[in-house]
């Protein structure tokens, strides 16, 4: 009888540290802008994955401590690919139809939450390839990297480490359209 | 006495046996209950509502785009973005700014985008701590500050129009007394609410009332 409350409370604890998965940013305003401003074609997105270099496991859940990120959809992957084209449809220019599209392979990933100030960091970096029809007009590693102040105590380090981490994915996509390069390639 | 280990079997039986005793579970519970029976929030009043005489009522609305963001000190929170985007979308449409909200792109170009910065006080968590550790009796009173941008473009390159407005929010834990000049809420979603209106309500107005506004004619006076 005297295990009853342990287990409730072990219950507890387990719940507090699966936190709800992050949805996606739907509209990013700095990468909407950058889309906009690009003056560029519209395009649909394609297959985005984890590079075979990196576990598996990378693209479903990061761990922070005793919790894990988790993203919507199920991978990391799956969610870069809808951030960005949340933010093609958001700017006017996802086109289902186009033969212009944009992929990407998530080369490198990575969160931390050491105690102190700008001691949380994460790490997103991502190679992206945009076709048109069967010919490559781009390919390129874009990374983004992110600080936060992190803390000793896990209910707030946790929350800082998600946000901190998944806000670089709109970020990487306001980067790649304010890639000088690419925005040559596409108005020819 | 001989040596004892420190950790491993020893500390996880000793852990055990406390967590299974009912004296320290109650603790526990009051501990908790401490914490989360004394907790109120209050929303400053230094912005308060806009008076009724300051009312730029625009008096043929356009449909326009929503960009909105929430962000925590400066960086992007797509679960916050994701819980006050249907109130701010709320909230405009009941002031009537505009005819319709869209996600995408809208005829005539119309975008209205918010940037809500939320800036928690730096030492906030250090606080809750020292009250969860003193069973409430040292409060805490920590002050989370919004700064929120709106900038309107009209579309078909007229002049973006922006408003920055400020507002407060208290968060009460433990035996403390409450801020001054704010208004208690009992819960966090009519916090949330009452302070997203507010901002909205004065953004908007002065985005209305600017000069440059030529989205529609408008009238002044709430007439």
């Amino acid at each position: 009888m005297m295990r009853r409350p342990y287990v409730l409370g072990l219950s507890l604890f387990v719940a507090a540290c699966a936190m709800a998965p992050v949805p996606v940013q739907t509209m990013s305003a700095k990468a909407v802008n950058a889309i906009s401003d690009a003056r560029i074609p519209a395009m649909r997105v394609g297959q985005f994955e984890l590079s075979k270099t990196l576990p598996g496991k990378r693209d479903r859940s990061l761990a922070v401590r005793a919790a894990t990120i988790r993203p919507e959809g199920g991978s990391f992957s799956h969610y870069l690919a809808e951030t960005v084209k949340a933010q093609l449809a958001a700017a006017g220019r996802l086109d289902e139809r186009s033969d212009t599209i944009v992929s990407g392979e998530i080369v490198g990933s990575d969160v931390g939450s050491a105690i102190g100030a700008d001691s949380g960091h994460g790490l997103l970096a991502v190679e992206f390839a945009v076709h048109r029809g069967d010919t490559q007009l781009f390919k390129k590693t874009i990374t983004v990297e992110g600080k936060w102040n992190s803390s000793f105590i896990g209910g707030v380090a946790i929350p800082a480490a998600e946000h901190g981490y998944m806000a670089l994915y709109p970020e990487i996509v306001a980067k790649l359209f304010f890639d000088e390069d690419l925005r040559r390639v596409l108005k020819r | 006495m001989g040596m004892q280990r420190i950790g491993g079997d020893h500390m996880r039986g000793t852990l055990f046996r406390h967590v299974a005793q009912p004296k320290l579970l109650i603790v526990m519970t009051g501990l908790l209950a401490a914490q989360t029976a004394s907790a109120g929030m209050y929303v400053d009043n230094t912005l308060g509502e806009v008076r009724a005489e300051d009312i730029h009522k625009v008096a043929s609305p356009r449909p326009a785009q929503l960009l909105f963001e929430f962000q925590t000190d400066g960086t992007a929170n797509a679960k916050a973005t994701k819980y006050v985007k249907p109130i701010l979308s709320d909230e405009i449409k009941a002031l009537g700014f505009v005819s319709e909200l869209s996600d995408t792109p809208v005829a005539g170009g119309a975008r209205l985008t918010v940037i809500m910065n939320d800036i928690p006080q730096k030492n906030a968590a250090s606080k809750g701590f020292v009250t969860g550790l003193t069973f409430g009796l040292a409060g805490a009173l920590v002050a989370d500050d919004y700064d929120v941008t709106f900038t309107y473009a009209g579309g078909d390159g007229q002049q973006s129009i922006t408003r920055t407005v400020h507002h407060r929010l208290y968060t009460k834990i433990g035996a403390k007394d409450p801020p001054p000049n704010a208004t208690a809420v009992k819960k966090a979603e009519e916090a949330v609410r009452l302070v997203v209106r507010q901002v909205v309500a004065h953004g908007l107005n002065g985005i209305a009332g600017d000069a440059a506004f030529t989205g529609s004619p408008r009238t002044e006076g709430g007439q």
